[in-house]
């Protein structure tokens, strides 16, 4: 006869001494874990309450500007650095962590269309409706009122934007045409152009480092590469283009903000067709940055509004609007991707967390990982109805939710007629419809 | 087909043994002799199987014991088990230059060879064989083959060609599929290479989880407890004492008696099994910390308790009492009078769900939600009742009844959403495995034993119920116990239903085609003309099958009445524990109608030990009533929220 019996001693299965850590018993045996499901579809719907209950995405706003905030540019190698530029020609210089500006700089008459900062982060460009371009030099790491200007460059017409290569003394500005710069040289080293209209915004790969994307007044989008002395090719969207944002992490991808108050994505290597709509907005959207991740991107929209877009969903996963936020002309990721800034009509920068429900802080261990799991379970049910309805329910003012509903109807009848078309072959387009279609889809024209 | 699988079958006999020579012969033994004359009975229908199909065969873990019963050359395997494993060992040097690519499984295999022979020796295995057997025939299959692998590598085989390779990629290891969450979906058919991806990849995360939860397991130091009888000795003749005598010393400190004087007791532990409440019929009601010795609390109340149980910990309880159920604190306090639940018999508590569920003598079966203190659902039975058990998996409440029938109940549902005949006598008592496969009744007709599956996991998990847990970790667990409480009509037969695909779903696509489908006129589908033949020759067949059924009736009818008609020609047999091996049905992971009755080995090795003879006899007496599934209630797939 052989008796064994289960025979625990409580030292054994706690501390033995005080300082030790308790001894966890974990027995991953599904009998012992009965209603796993329900209880993590009941975790999931909790999770999801919680992050209700916790967003808070609204932290501060920055006020000193005198006027509306036109542009705004993060530190490259600073996180808690950015700054601003607002329509009375004045720069001011943030700091993050303690919510303060750094300094101030009278720089242009009239507006400051653009803003960048050199590569190595120790001066900042500016340009602006006066014709100039001003390099003022900032000794790190705390840049008090040395505000000297290191140099002038004069341009022939009034700058609209500014963008600095990020490996080497070259940026480029955009007016009639694109024009490229060194830092050492008064005169531009290029001059691109392809047409007549005059460019709105320029913009330089991250990674790619000579390719230059430039939005132009007559809808157009076109692709330089400055090691040549062409443009690549262009893109005729069926409205203006406000802004464009390159992925950070996937060259090829570039985000449009258009006035047909949509979002696009496109893939450079086929601009047939965009990889993404998003539709979320109802206004033009008039800024848009890429999160340094490449996940993200943020919207500011003419609608007041900020959005969130992932990448890879047609939706805004978030909605961001104040009552007393105006027209929003700048839109920007901080460095860890953790903040976004939106500069408005207003005179207010304001700060926002990229999550809404985010705690701000260093997280302990534990807590990352019961949040690695909320998400998890989040995603694992978001498809049931109930946690679908509480995960995407956004309170919008009644103005836009109306916009929005009629964007919709319009939308759906629009792809029912389509689908409609395609179910009677019999009708046939004539010539001039099948035109009219052609001019109003996108054009992409390559030299 | 057919020498090739009595082949296989011998080889799996030889590695079977192989795993299970680490455990202990003798209860190996007992188990043969008990198996024996089952496997004799079963090998005959299966070999008349075997001859009409060739591929329809159980999983090779069961025939491989019995075969090597019946052959009575099981010792000489298992006492060369030594050799054997050495001889693996050495083969897989041998053929470690061709399985380079392989290396990891093979480390895998190890693993799993290891945790085979330490499950071997839990007393659970048998019957997670069998459930596995059961639901899992399809991935038996495929581990047929895999063992076929492990025995051509003793062979050192070198006809190792892709398609061996490729099964041994996709398959999951014996182990590790208790782990499964959920059934592997094959990507086959997905035109969408997204979703089909996203398919793919979810079942390949879902077989890494399941084997590295199947590794975990090699963390588990502490043993379960078991009793080994010898030759002669029957484990039902143990008595205390004789324990007493055999445990450990720690274990014999712990001995301590309980002198109870009023009248029979109703028990109940907390989960974590540390805290014992007693209820006597005369009203004595205490609980007991019988880990430490330590009586928290006693009380005489004024009018008999019947029934007793605790409430998510041991800071609160219930008592079933004369005219209404009572709540009381730790210390005794009576905290709440339910007037909802009159004149109780028996209670139990839903500690996922927090209902607190009383079935009363006036035939009202009454769910509280004791968070948030309002009664959920409210049934009613007609018949005086004997017996009640929980289903610890679903949380479905068995209620019998003293006509022997007994009914699963679930909050959502006013019937019963399951209807079973037992019995012919009352049902006295009544439990389910804690696996929640197996219910086990037991009738007035004959001596009853309750076997509580539940007893005996050595080990326990601190997340789920720390026995050892102190008072911090005590609050936290309640507060987390509270948010996650699930809603009480998520409660169905399938506790798995929510998160899987409604295929009635009101989605777009779904309300297209039902929009479709009403536009298309009926007048104008041309029938196939040859179609339209055989459903008439159907129909014809079916009239005449009527009517000669009406001419002959009752010779050939269904398989369960034809059970019940064996029953009553064999009612002068012995029905002693072999009526509890028969009552019990694989009420969830069957086919609500089967023919045949199917028979757990677990049970039936475990209760029948001491009774070999009856073991022949085996007869269902037994019978699922028809009942019309309502399938309403079971079929429930939106989960609602409160």
């Amino acid at each position: 006869m052989k008796i064994k019996v289960i025979s625990r001693s409580e030292e054994d299965h706690t501390k033995e001494v005080s300082t030790d850590a308790r001894k966890l018993q974990r027995n991953l045996d599904p009998l012992m874990h009965p209603f796993e499901r329900p209880r993590e579809y009941v975790r999931a719907l909790n999770a999801v309450k919680l992050d209700k209950v916790f967003a808070k995405p609204f932290i501060t706003s920055l006020h000193g500007h005198t006027d509306g905030i036109f542009t705004m540019i993060r530190h490259p190698t600073q996180v808690n650095c950015f700054a601003s530029g607002s329509c009375d020609g004045v720069i001011k210089l943030w700091n993050l962590s303690t919510m303060n500006e750094r300094t101030t700089i009278q720089s242009h008459d009239g507006f400051v269309r653009g803003i960048c900062f050199t590569n190595n982060g120790r001066s900042i460009i500016s340009c602006g409706e006066d014709q100039t371009i001003k390099m003022w030099n900032l000794t790190l790491p705390e840049y008090e009122s040395e505000q000297d200007v290191a140099s002038i460059f004069k341009g022939k017409s009034s700058f609209t934007s500014i963008d600095h290569q990020l490996n080497s003394t070259t940026f480029a500005t955009s007016s009639v045409n694109v024009e490229v710069w060194d830092h050492n040289r008064s005169t531009p080293l290029q001059s691109l152009s392809w047409g007549h209209a005059s460019v709105t915004k320029v913009r330089f790969n991250p990674i790619e480092y000579h390719l230059l994307s430039a939005c132009t007044s007559d809808r157009e989008i076109i692709l330089y590469d400055i090691r040549e002395s062409t443009p690549a090719q262009k893109l005729i969207t069926k409205m203006r283009t406000n802004a464009t944002a390159w992925n950070p992490r996937e060259a090829y991808m570039i985000a449009l903000a258009n006035e047909d108050e949509n979002c696009y994505q496109y893939d450079i290597r086929n601009l047939k067709k965009a990889v993404c709509v998003y539709r979320d907005h109802v206004g033009s959207v008039l800024d848009i940055d890429f999160s340094p991740t490449g996940t993200e991107f943020v919207t500011g929209s003419y609608d007041k509004t900020i959005r969130i877009f992932p990448v890879e969903s047609y939706s805004s996963r978030e909605v961001y609007f104040t009552n007393r936020m105006q027209r929003i002309f700048s839109v920007l990721y901080t460095a860890d991707s953790k903040f976004i800034m939106s500069g408005s009509d207003d005179m207010n920068i304001r700060v926002w967390k990229s999550k809404a429900s985010g705690a701000l802080g260093i997280k302990s261990a534990r807590e990352k990982e019961k949040l690695e799991y909320q998400d998890k379970l989040k995603e694992k049910f978001k498809e049931i109805p109930q946690i679908k309805t509480i995960a995407q329910h956004r309170r919008v003012p009644k103005a836009i939710y109306k916009k929005r509903y009629l964007k919709n109807v319009m939308h759906n009848s629009q792809q029912r007629k389509i689908k409609n078309e395609g179910k009677t072959p019999s009708k046939k387009k004539s010539v001039a419809e099948k035109k009219k279609l052609l001019q109003e889809a996108n054009v992409v024209v390559e030299k | 087909m057919g020498p090739t699988l009595n082949k296989k079958n011998n080889n799996n006999a030889k590695t079977n043994n192989k795993k299970s020579n680490n455990s202990s012969s003798i209860e190996e033994k007992n188990r043969k002799k008990l198996i024996e004359d089952l496997a004799k009975q079963r090998k005959q229908e299966e070999e008349e199987e075997e001859e009409d199909d060739d591929q329809s065969y159980d999983s090779e873990d069961d025939d491989g014991q019995e075969e090597a019963a019946d052959d009575n050359v099981n010792d000489k395997h298992w006492k060369n088990t030594n050799q054997y494993s050495n001889q693996d060992d050495n083969a897989d040097k041998d053929g470690g230059d061709q399985e380079d690519e392989d290396e990891d499984e093979d480390d895998d295999n190890d693993i799993v060879k290891y945790l085979n022979n330490k499950r071997k020796n839990s007393e659970f295995d048998l019957e997670q064989q069998q459930t596995s057997k059961n639901i899992k025939q399809e991935d038996d299959d495929s581990e047929n083959e895999s063992d076929q692998e492990e025995s051509n590598n003793n062979n050192n085989n070198s006809n190792n060609n892709g398609n061996d390779i490729k099964s041994k990629q996709n398959r999951i290891p014996t182990g590790a599929r208790k782990y499964m969450k959920g059934e592997v979906v094959a990507a086959t058919g997905i035109k969408n290479p997204v979703l089909r991806n996203r398919v793919e990849r979810q079942s390949k995360y879902k077989k890494e989880a399941a084997i590295s939860a199947m590794k975990a397991e090699i963390l588990i130091q502490s043993e379960s407890g078991f009793i080994e009888a010898d030759e002669n000795e029957n484990t039902y003749d143990l008595k205390q004492s004789d324990i007493v005598k055999a445990v450990d010393m720690q274990s014999k400190v712990k001995v301590f008696d309980l002198t109870m004087e009023h009248g029979p007791y109703s028990i109940d532990f907390t989960r974590e099994g540390r805290y014992l409440l007693n209820a006597g019929e005369k009203g004595h009601v205490a609980v007991i910390d019988w880990q430490s010795g330590k009586k928290l609390m006693e009380t005489h109340l004024s009018q008999p308790a019947r029934d007793a149980c605790f409430l998510h910990n041991e800071s609160m309880f219930a008592v079933a009492q004369k005219k209404y159920t009572y709540i009381y604190n730790s210390q005794g306090v009576q905290l709440h009078q339910l007037n909802s639940h009159p004149d109780p018999k028996y209670l139990t508590f839903l500690p996922y769900h927090f209902l607190l569920v009383s079935a009363g003598n006036r035939g009202s079966l009454v769910y509280e939600d004791i968070s948030i203190g309002s009664v959920v659902a409210r049934h009613s039975f007609k018949y005086p009742l004997s017996a009640m058990c929980q289903n610890r998996q679903n949380a479905v409440i068995n209620l019998g009844y003293t006509n022997g029938n007994v009914d699963l109940w679930i909050p959502k549902s006013k019937e019963p959403v399951v209807k079973i005949l037992a019995h012919k006598t009352s049902i006295t008592a009544m439990t389910t495995s804690l696996s929640g496969n197996y219910m086990i009744t037991a009738g007035l007709d004959r001596i009853v034993k309750i076997f509580d599956l539940r007893a005996g996991q050595a080990q326990y998990d601190s997340m789920e119920a720390d026995p050892f847990a102190n008072k911090r970790m005590k609050r936290e667990a309640e507060v987390h116990q509270l948010l996650e409480k699930i809603p009480s009509d998520m409660i169905s037969l399938n506790p798995d239903l929510v998160g899987t695909i409604h295929s009635n779903a009101s989605t777009e696509e779904n309300k297209f085609r039902r929009e479709f489908k009403k536009q298309v006129d009926k007048n104008r589908v041309q029938i196939d003309p040859s179609k339209l033949k055989k459903w008439d020759e159907a129909k014809k067949y079916r009239k005449e099958k009527r009517e000669t059924e009406i001419l002959a009736p009752s010779k050939t009818r269904d398989a369960l009445s034809q059970n019940s008609t064996e029953i009553t020609g064999d009612r002068s047999s012995k029905r002693t524990t072999s009526s509890l091996q028969a009552l019990c049905f694989h009420l969830f992971s069957q086919p609500p109608y089967r023919t045949r009755p199917h028979l757990p080995s677990d049970l039936s090795s475990s209760s029948s030990s001491n009774n070999n003879n009856n073991n022949n006899n085996n007869n269902n007496n037994s019978q699922i009533e028809k009942y019309p599934f309502t399938t309403t209630t079971a079929n429930i797939v939106k989960p609602s929220v409160p």
